[in-house]
């Protein structure tokens, strides 16, 4: 975003010296801000980009010729003709002795406690503090105990930022979380009787740049350093909130927000954050079926190749959980079936939210309707589906295959559920036991959306890259991109398996909407497509 | 050039050198030196080894041999599950999970503590690591066992050695 | 004397006891390899059966006895069986005409030297075969090595060997020690290690190659061939090949003392000419400990040396040996046709 600004003429620009050397930055920008563009990071603890200046840890001081004491770098503007020195004696003798002083009462416990690998505190410390502390008397005390269902406060640690109250005041706007107490006693706390409990709570233990704040959900279960990450995207609504996925030795440990200004700011809700647990719980489906009968994976392949090869017109039943490529072969098997027909189910609407800092939360609990639309047609979840589901009751199919995705999703209906068992022959891709299971001739496990690679399109239009939470090699053969593909190759519709990618570069030669795209073009911030044929198709995000 | 004439000059020197048979003549000093230095080990007879299992070898102090744990003075574990020897150990032969301590004093004790004794490589970084003092080289070697299952060893296992 | 009866007898008796001594050395000499390169290696060596690891080759051979006898697949069955025979027999054949004593030697033959030679030339068939029967690389490799290396250093031995019996102008063993036998302690100048020093060293360094013992034993070579020609043999076919290793050692040892280190003599005690029972047991003692002299002088040469290289080996047999013993014949030769006395012994 930054680098458009600069590189617009109508912004006004301001030349003031940095380190020594002249520079240009538009006007009205902080020191710090200014002086990150220039690739100098001065360190923080208070500021965040998301939220007020409040200027209260000090940290970020720097050298300034309008000042005679130091100036702090995140509430002071640039000015013509300023100079700034964030090197010089001064500046770094700053730090040191704000460093030393934010230890002062700061218990240490680096091994027990869990932010202990992406702390700012360790950090800063180690670049900028003092190797030893000067402080002989006793530390303070201060509280620790929940400060709501889900997140606790270690009060020794914590450094007084006030990020967490300016995000409870500004973002979720709930203002739950308060300072107590005066001076070196004070501390982060909630009012009696009132528990942090808003949607976005989670948020806070993010952002908490000390282990202050700890969620219950990850109090002790990994340390940071061993986990492996993920770039991907919420599937819990139809926002789309980009996250990354944290696994220790192949199980998700837990979902941070990644930042997208254009979607998600830095924030996501409770309900996605936590969501993950879905993964593991006991309604998981694991295990392929056929006619009740536990297969083993490559069976399941085989009976679903015999299944197709036998059967004549079929009737697909998608779900807005496949992702554009799944989509995309799904479409190419209708294709290879005359008389095939194709109708999507949805999952109840859910509760919407709308914060006052624009953070939304969709009522729409899927992460890709608007590709499903942009690929069957934009009856698929209306008229289409209502046509397939007649045709399934008056038995005009005797063929269905049906996907039942989301782990946050509680199904299709009833109505679904007794129209695919009336169905001779049904085959259910399925992430949960329920009763649309039953009667079902095979069933085959499938991949909830943060085990999904490939692309989704989000309520605003925007395309955007989600990745397998797995890694390399431990994905499971049931993943659905596979099954596809090698259905197709069975059927003779495709001559070899591809990746993700390379279904999206065939989705993109067949639709004019995807024309042009390809995986490596979705930056973080995505793709806002629009409904347009090729050519004119991009509106919007990165270049 | 000049290098690679020189190198091949050099060269052919070396194999005119190897092949004078006037070179042979000098086996006899050389195998002359070596038998009076072994005929020196003979006479001397000052055996370096030891009748193993008659006789032991006090280790040396310092020496690096299986792993314990150890306990404070009210007979808990010290370990603190911060997973710093899992993290410095090179061989990744520890694993750990942590649970809520059960105490006032700590937050943190291991669930489990598993050190797979036949993937360790003895370095003695755990030792290093531990915050807590907690994990501990002792100097005993010779534990030996039947399946590679008894040489994984647990949490009470170390806390009993 | 004239009694066949009684001739026949003494010669069984003779064969059985020296055989049978002979047999017993080889288990003894395995124990103080084992001993001595120990010291050289500053260890203790064998020591855990019986009195100071006295009968560890009894364990040895009750090890190897009981071991699975497996002939390879694709192997020639019945060269494959033979060949460690082949090994060993020519070995124990030759010691038959060595005097182990005044005049004793299992069989009195005017030409012993030649015999010697003749039987055991034979032992080479013996790697050549174990070698190619037992259809493994290695083996072949082995056996070809072997082969190659033990014609190249006879032909080398033999030179050595035609100066000595040049200068004694016979090839009776028992009349070449007699020859390097002069009283007083200047008499060892008499052995033919003195008179004939550069025959003496080809004759020594040609029987380590003989003999298939570090520094050349490239017929076995375990770092490039494994174990060489006896790869693929398992339990007594492989002792066999041992043993016959060991007797060859004790055999060419025996031969080098009656050719250069005068024999069953010393220059202190003088030759009877009717030896009593004393007279043959100390001659008998005199040559024991002049082999076992000389087998330590094996053992520690093997725990000394590395192993030459094939090319060296070879280089070392034609182009030093062989010309060198040449021109120590063609001098010999010179020498006894002009009597020059001060050069060679003349008798």
């Amino acid at each position: 975003m930054a680098d458009q600004q600069t590189n617009d003429d109508t912004v006004a620009m301001t030349r003031w010296q940095l380190n020594g050397q002249e520079v240009e930055s538009p006007t009205g920008m902080t020191i710090m801000e200014a002086a990150k563009e220039h690739g100098i990071e001065i360190p923080c603890f208070c500021y965040h980009p998301g939220l007020s200046i409040a200027g209260n840890c000090r940290i970020c001081m720097v050298e300034s010729n309008r000042s005679r004491k130091p100036v702090i770098s995140c509430s002071e503007k640039i000015a013509e003709g300023l100079e700034i020195e964030t090197e010089s004696e001064l500046a770094v003798s700053s730090r040191n002795s704000v460093m030393e002083f934010q230890l002062i009462n700061h218990p240490l416990d680096c091994p027990v406690c869990d932010k202990a690998g992406e702390c700012t505190l360790q950090d800063h410390s180690y670049k900028h503090g003092p190797d030893r502390s000067r402080f002989v008397e006793d530390k303070n005390i201060r509280h620790t105990k929940e400060l709501g269902p889900s997140i606790s406060i270690w009060g020794n640690r914590c450094i007084v930022c006030t990020r967490c109250i300016r995000f409870c005041d500004e973002i979720s706007g709930t203002s739950e979380l308060c300072i107590v107490e005066r001076g070196d006693r004070s501390v982060v706390d909630v009012f009696p009787e009132i528990p942090i409990d808003n949607q976005l709570a989670g948020n806070t233990v993010d952002i908490c740049p000390v282990g202050a704040l700890i969620s219950h959900d990850f109090k002790y279960e990994a340390r940071v350093w061993n986990m492996d990450r993920k770039d991907s995207v919420c599937g819990g609504c139809s926002r789309g909130c980009n996250v990354e996925v944290e696994t220790l030795d192949g199980f998700v440990k837990r979902l941070m927000p990644r930042e997208n200004l254009e979607v998600n700011d830095w924030w996501m809700c409770d309900e996605g954050r936590y969501g993950w647990r879905h993964l593991y719980a006991d309604d998981r489906l694991s295990q392929a079926t056929r006619d009740g009968a536990a297969l083993a994976d490559v069976s399941a392949t085989a009976a679903l190749e015999q299944l197709l090869c036998e059967s004549g017109p079929v009737a697909f039943l998608i779900d807005p959980y496949l992702t554009c490529e799944e989509m995309h072969l799904v479409q190419g098997l209708a294709a290879s079936r005359p008389g095939s027909s194709v109708g999507g189910w949805l999952p109840e609407d859910g509760n919407a939210a709308n914060f006052p800092s624009g953070f939304t939360i969709s009522a729409a609990k899927y992460p890709n309707r608007a590709g499903a639309e942009l690929i069957f047609g934009d009856q698929v979840f209306g008229d289409d589906a209502k046509e397939l589901q007649k045709s399934l009751v008056s038995s005009d199919f005797t063929t269905v295959v049906a996907f039942c995705g989301g782990h946050l999703s509680s199904g299709p209906g009833e109505s679904w559920a007794k129209s695919l068992s009336s169905t001779p022959t049904s085959i259910i891709f399925s992430v949960k036991n329920g009763p649309w299971l039953e009667g079902a001739s095979l069933v085959l496990p499938a991949t909830a959306p943060i085990e999904k690679d490939g692309t989704w399109i989000n309520e605003d239009g925007r395309l955007q890259r989600t990745r397998s939470c797995w890694s390399p090699g431990t994905e499971p053969f049931s993943v659905e991109l596979v099954r596809l593909q090698t259905l197709q190759n069975a059927l003779g519709i495709r001559g070899r398996s591809l990746s993700a990618a390379g279904i999206f570069r065939e989705l993109a030669a067949t639709h004019d909407s995807f024309a042009g795209h390809n995986h490596s073009d979705l930056g973080s911030p995505g793709l806002l497509l629009s409904q347009r044929p090729a050519g004119i198709a991009m509106d919007g995000g990165s270049e | 050039m000049a290098n690679h004439s020189d190198a091949s000059e050099e060269n052919q020197k070396r194999k005119t050198a190897t092949s004078d048979p006037r070179e042979k003549a000098t086996y006899a000093v050389p195998v002359a030196k070596g038998l009076i230095n072994t005929l020196k080990h003979i006479l001397r007879n000052e055996p370096n080894t030891i009748h193993y299992p008659d006789e032991k070898r006090t280790p040396y102090p310092g020496y690096r041999g299986e792993h314990r744990l150890k306990r404070d003075e009210l007979g808990r574990e010290k370990c603190v599950a911060c997973f710093m020897c899992s993290t410095a150990c090179p061989a990744h032969c520890i694993e750990i999970v942590a649970e809520e301590a059960p105490w006032d004093d700590r937050e943190k004790r291991p669930r489990l503590f598993n050190i797979d004794m036949m993937r360790c490589i003895y370095c003695g970084m755990c030792e290093e690591a531990c915050p807590c003092d907690a994990i501990e080289l002792t100097p005993v070697f010779n534990i030996p066992a039947r399946t590679r299952a008894e040489k994984i060893y647990d949490k009470d296992k170390l806390l009993s050695l | 004397m004239t009694d066949p009866t009684y001739a026949i007898l003494i010669a069984m008796l003779k064969a059985v006891i020296i055989f049978g001594v002979l047999l017993q050395i080889v288990p003894l000499l395995v124990y103080f390899e084992r001993r001595i390169c120990a010291w050289i290696q500053d260890r203790i060596g064998p020591n855990r059966v019986g009195p100071v690891g006295i009968l560890q080759p009894l364990a040895d051979v009750i090890k190897l006895a009981f071991k699975e006898d497996l002939t390879p697949q694709g192997a020639d069955k019945w060269i494959y069986r033979l060949a460690p025979v082949l090994v060993y027999a020519p070995a124990v054949l030759a010691f038959t005409v060595i005097p182990v004593g005044i005049d004793l030697q299992v069989a009195t033959f005017d030409i012993g030297v030649i015999f010697l030679f003749t039987i055991s030339g034979f032992s080479v068939y013996g790697l050549a075969f174990g070698g190619w029967a037992s259809n493994n690389k290695y083996s072949l490799l082995g056996g070809l090595r072997a082969s190659a290396q033990m014609i190249s250093y006879e032909v080398a031995m033999g030179l050595s060997i035609i100066a000595i019996l040049m200068t004694a102008e016979t090839v009776d063993l028992n009349e070449i020690v007699r020859q390097q036998w002069a009283a007083g302690t200047l008499g060892l100048l008499e052995w033919n290690l003195f008179q004939q020093p550069i025959a003496a060293v080809v004759f020594m360094i040609a029987a380590f190659a003989e003999t298939n013992r570090l520094p050349f034993d490239l017929a076995e070579c375990e770092a490039e061939l494994i174990g060489g020609f006896h790869t693929e043999y398992t339990g007594l076919k492989f002792a066999t090949f041992f043993m016959g290793e060991y007797v060859a050692m004790i055999t060419m040892s025996g031969l080098m003392i009656t050719l250069f280190l005068g024999g069953w003599s010393v220059p202190w005690v003088e030759i009877p000419t009717d030896p009593s029972i004393i007279d043959m047991a100390l001659s008998v003692g005199f040559f024991t400990v002049k082999l076992f002299a000389l087998l330590f002088f094996y053992i520690w040469t093997r725990w000394t040396l590395p192993r030459f290289r094939y090319d060296q080996l070879m280089r070392i047999g034609w182009k030093v040996f062989i010309p060198v013993s040449l021109a120590n014949l063609g001098l010999t030769a010179i020498a006894g046709v002009l009597g020059w006395k001060w050069l060679i012994p003349l008798p």
